[in-house]
């Protein structure tokens, strides 16, 4: 409450320091001004379908003084009083068998409906609500529940006592006085609180073609459906659903606005399938058609901002875990290299000092024990070049390099022994490329080159990057012997690691090859974007 | 106390791993021309180490140097060295290869590039290298170089350097420092250094050991090794 307040009162009012007695700035008096001119037009709208003088069919103002006194604070009241006593004072003129004692009893009535629903609403769901949680929805309609039936309780008790209905009509008069109120409080306060907060992106989001196509289904749809006297009053409901699928609360409310003013404005016309009904029941079917138009796609639109939010909020999770996995790798490849790799070196070193030794010895009989130095020697060196490998993939810099100079250092360090020629052709530079794909497109290039060089039996091999703005594609190519891909089985050469891999980096991958004729594995990825584009 | 050709070289071990410095003491006992007078863990404990034999009279020749330490790494501490001691030749010793590191390390004044699972036996070759005022690199690095300078667009007219420039060029691809080029050419170290920069700059390279390379290639160096 206290932020709305912040930015509703001027600093220097604050400063003044006589806070009780202060006059209104003119800041304060335009302010309720407004509200008290906007809170009676909208009463005017709701008039245009009355059940009788004083109790409309909908009555918006209702969701019209909560809304404001939820996002102003509840020290706007002044413009609800001010419009609240407009709309009565021409009641009193119109209609002069009204007491003035019962326009009072509605007065007090409709000021604590506005002043309780607009704090009940603060405790319930919180400041700034855009109605995009299932939650936000249902505590709506117990803060609307709650001062509509304060309003109705009040008023009806008021006209009882004026003498203005019978008591064996109040049970009816309330009723109707509770859901018109309650359908106008939801119609109009979640108009006001998903346009109120965000206006220029619910505006960007509805101005598109596909907005102008709802919001002209929406209309279309209300005209047919209400006006028509054949069965089809619920023909706009397709619509509904769809604004609540693509647009959102905003689109939702305003559609629920557009069919709730088209209702009553046709109803009230004296036309259509809710004026053919006798006055009674004509009432009460608008005011459940209404109800019903608002609170499904509220809820529906409610509930997909959900799911929504959390479909975003599992591929952040997921980027995460996958950021502390390699993470996670990288403290490993760093911890090896601190422990295990030096203690490797110095092990060499040492096995060199005691073959020299024996060497400066020269005795016959330590054959067996040249040999065995010869034997730890090469253990040793295979366990740092693996080790050295591990950590050149995994180590503190990933792949410690862009993937094509990676790619080279790799097929020079190991095609070299075994005697394969390996191109390496591609951009020089950083692809555009996570981390994590790049890391991945790494370890599969090296899986099928190692591939080559034990299989193959090739002489040459190339591997080959094209890199697009949509996506990047990795070839490894080889002339070798071939084989026929569907009599691998799975697991075999690995192939099961590197379409895992794939998967993981959504790329698409395949191996093309035959008996003598060579093999091309292709993985296709897809780049990553450098800017998030809406939709 | 003038060097002769057959006193021990005096070596010093900087790793901030002892199993490392345990490991080369190890390995230097089967060298009878290398002798390891001092290890340190730091930057901070090899200039300790370096002061205290300097005043013994016992100034070493050459220090191993591992370049991943904290919090001074290697290349620092190698500047430092090569700051207070200009006749201390320091070789590096490490586990990584990457291009930008070898440079940082010869540009800091290295005058070795050795990785530590080369073959050990390259250490002591290094070691007497230094001390005789070559440069020596890990054949593996050694080639990359070799592969980023043919990447390098290089002017390929050998024929805009003077003929200094050209005897300064063929010393320097034969691994020679500025200080045997001077005093082979009999001129001072500090025209040597002037004509080194000269070279650079007329044949659009970056570093000395570019330079070499490019020697090497062209065969103008004094091949020596």
């Amino acid at each position: 409450m206290s932020e709305a307040q912040a930015t509703a009162a001027p600093p220097a009012a604050r400063r003044a320091g006589l806070p009780a007695l202060a006059w209104p700035s003119v800041r304060q008096c335009a302010g309720v001004l407004i509200i008290a001119a906007a809170y009676f037009g909208a009463a005017k709208l709701g008039q245009t379908l009355s059940y009788t003088a004083s109790v409309s069919a909908i009555w918006p103002p209702a969701g019209f003084g909560i809304a404001v006194l939820y996002l102003f604070g509840l020290r706007w009241w002044p413009g609800i009083f001010l419009g609240e006593l407009l709309v009565n004072g021409q009641l009193l003129l119109e209609h002069t068998s009204i007491p003035v004692g019962s326009l009072v009893g509605q007065q007090a009535g409709n000021m604590a409906e506005v002043i309780v629903g607009a704090w009940l609403l603060r405790r319930l769901i919180g400041p700034r609500a855009a109605l995009d949680r299932a939650s936000q929805v249902g505590g709506m309609i117990v803060a609307i529940g709650t001062a509509t039936a304060i309003s109705a309780t009040v008023g009806t008790l008021s006209m009882l006592a004026g003498n203005v209905i019978e008591p064996s009509e109040a049970g009816k008069f309330w009723r109707t006085w509770l859901l018109g109120d309650t359908a106008g409080a939801l119609v109009v306060l979640p108009l006001v609180l998903t346009w109120v907060g965000d206006p220029a992106r619910a505006w960007r989001r509805l101005r598109t073609v596909e907005g102008v196509l709802l919001v002209a289904s929406v209309a279309l749809l209300t005209a047919v459906g209400v006006s028509s006297g054949r069965p089809v009053t619920y023909v706009v409901f397709p619509a509904l659903i769809w604004a609540a699928f693509r647009f959102g609360p905003p689109g939702v409310t305003l559609s629920t606005a557009i069919t709730a003013g088209m209702t009553i404005g046709i109803t009230a016309d004296r036309v259509g399938v809710f004026f053919k009904q006798p006055i009674d029941d004509r009432t009460l079917s608008t005011q459940l058609y209404v109800l019903v138009a608002a609170l499904t796609p509220l809820f529906l639109s409610a509930v997909i901002s959900e799911r929504e939010r959390s479909a975003v909020q599992l591929v952040e999770a997921r980027r995460r875990e996958n950021e502390r996995a390699l993470e996670e790798r990288r403290r490993i490849a760093r911890e090896l290299h601190d422990s295990v790799s030096q203690a490797l070196f110095s092990s060499v070193l040492h096995t060199r000092a005691a073959q020299k030794a024996l060497e400066s010895e020269n005795g016959d009989q330590s054959e067996r024990l040249r040999q065995t130095l010869e034997t730890i020697d090469g253990l040793t060196k295979q366990a740092q070049s693996e080790m050295r490998r591990f950590i050149f993939e995994w180590g503190p810099r990933g792949i410690g390099d862009d993937l094509v100079p990676a790619f080279k250092r790799h097929a020079s360090s190991s095609a070299d022994d075994a005697g394969l020629a390996v191109e390496v052709v591609g951009p020089p530079g950083r692809l555009p490329l996570t981390r994590e794909t790049e890391s991945h497109l790494y370890s599969i290039g090296r899986e099928a080159l190692a591939n080559v060089i034990k299989h193959a039996g090739a002489d040459t091999a190339r591997i080959r990057i094209d890199a697009t703005a949509r996506n990047v594609i990795l070839e490894i190519a080889d002339n070798g012997c071939g084989f026929d891909p569907e009599s691998v089985r799975v697991g075999h050469f690995g192939l099961d690691s590197m379409r895992s891999r794939a998967a993981e980096i959504d790329a698409d991958f395949s191996i093309t090859s035959a008996r003598g004729e060579g093999t091309v594995v292709r993985v296709d990825a897809p780049a990553e974007r450098s800017d998030s584009d809406g939709d | 106390m003038a060097t002769e050709a057959d006193e021990t070289i005096r070596v010093v071990v900087v790793d901030d791993h002892a199993v490392v410095r345990r490991g080369l003491f190890a390995f230097f006992e089967g060298e009878p021309d290398i002798d390891v007078v001092g290890d340190a863990q730091d930057a901070h404990e090899a200039l300790e180490q370096l002061a205290r034999l300097d005043a013994e009279g016992r100034r070493p020749h050459v220090v191993l140097m591992d370049l991943q330490m904290e919090p001074v790494d290697g290349i620092e501490s190698t500047r430092q060295i090569r700051a207070l001691y200009d006749d201390v030749e320091v070789v590096a010793l490490t586990s990584f290869d990457e291009e930008e590191r070898v440079h940082a390390a010869l540009e800091a004044g290295a005058s070795g590039y050795l990785l530590k699972d080369a073959d050990v036996d390259e250490i002591a070759i290094a070691v007497r290298a230094a001390h005789r005022g070559e440069l020596q690199l890990d054949p593996a690095v050694a080639r990359r170089l070799t592969e980023s300078l043919r990447a390098a667009p290089v002017s390929d007219d050998a024929a805009a350097l003077t003929s200094r420039e050209l005897d300064v060029l063929r010393l320097l691809g034969g691994g020679h420092p500025n200080k045997t080029i001077a005093s082979e050419l009999g001129i001072t170290e500090r025209t040597a250094r002037t004509h080194v920069s000269k070279i650079l700059a007329k044949l659009g390279l970056s570093s000395r050991t570019q330079a070499a390379l490019w020697a090497v290639r062209e065969g103008i160096a004094d091949a020596q090794r």
